[in-house]
């Protein structure tokens, strides 16, 4: 393999990992909080949300009620 | 120009990394904005319209809560009370004698990435995330029209993680004139049928601007 495909593979290869850690975090679910200012950060829910099982705000739809129309919880 | 490069001198190398990078950038673009332009869209291309949905002001003897900010007007019938939810958004609902969900209201604003387009691959991924063991699109519509704007609705059900409760809801992403806000409108899956005529009527009441 001649240096300069070497070289090209490289670069390519470099660009292309960064072009796919670019687009994941572009596609990734925020999870900010915009109203939610009562939801505790660290209650071992684990999925990134506020926890399950009245955990969090202690919403209906973490107690097995209907889901809100909340975009993250 | 390029093929004047001697192979091996720096001009060369230099040709083949940019054609190469040129490449790689094209294809990464091209796989990223299919995956992310609009996010997931299961099973979205089969479903069926949702049925007789059509704006129309709330009977005069309902109830009305406003939005934070007067966002939105959410109307519900008499039979429904308001119940706590998070900060800035309304929910209304009506119980059994036993405690459990006869039917369930609620508006919230926009909190995240839902937009007109992305609505039902959005709803049905966020319930799976938080909310839902497994949750299913049964229907959706497009351009359905609100008071004071447009919305897309999507009909599904969904058994949640605790106590495995069965739902099926209604919920639209509605687009106003200078808000965009969430209704949902849900009941026990085994009650839908008799539900859902109240909670279709109290969507078609929805008042955004």
């Amino acid at each position: 393999m001649s240096r300069t495909f070497s070289t090209t593979l490289i670069g390519s290869l470099a660009l292309l990992a960064a072009l796919v850690a670019g687009c994941s975090s572009h596609s990734t679910t925020t999870h900010h909080h915009a109203t939610h200012s009562s939801a505790p950060a660290s209650s071992g829910g684990g999925g990134g949300g506020i926890p399950q099982n009245n955990g969090g705000d202690h919403d209906g739809d973490n107690n097995g009620g209907p889901s809100d129309g909340d975009g993250n919880v | 120009m390029w093929a004047a490069a001697r192979p091996g001198s720096t001009r060369a190398r230099l040709a083949w990394l940019v054609a190469g990078a040129a490449v790689v950038i094209s294809l990464g673009a091209a796989a990223c904005s299919a995956s992310s332009a609009n996010g997931p869209e299961p099973t979205v291309k089969s479903a069926p319209p949702v049925r007789a949905l059509a704006a129309r002001h709330a009977p005069a003897a309902w109830h009305t809560a406003n939005l934070l900010g007067g966002q939105a007007v959410l109307a519900y019938p008499p039979a429904m009370h308001l119940v706590a939810s998070d900060r800035g958004t309304v929910s209304a609902a009506q119980f059994t004698a036993a405690g459990g969900y006869l039917i369930y209201l609620n508006a919230t604003p926009k909190q995240s990435t839902e937009t007109l387009r992305n609505w039902p691959g959005f709803r049905i991924e966020h319930l799976k995330k938080e909310n839902a063991v497994t949750a299913r699109l049964l229907a959706v519509s497009r351009g359905v029209r609100f008071l004071g704007g447009t919305g897309t609705c999507v009909v599904d059900d969904y058994v949640t993680k605790i106590k495995s409760n069965h739902y099926t809801e209604l919920a639209c992403f509605v687009r106003g004139q200078t808000t965009a806000s969430v209704i949902v409108a849900a009941a026990p899956t085994a009650r839908w049928p008799s539900a859902s005529a109240v909670l279709m009527r109290a969507v078609a009441a929805y008042q955004v601007r």
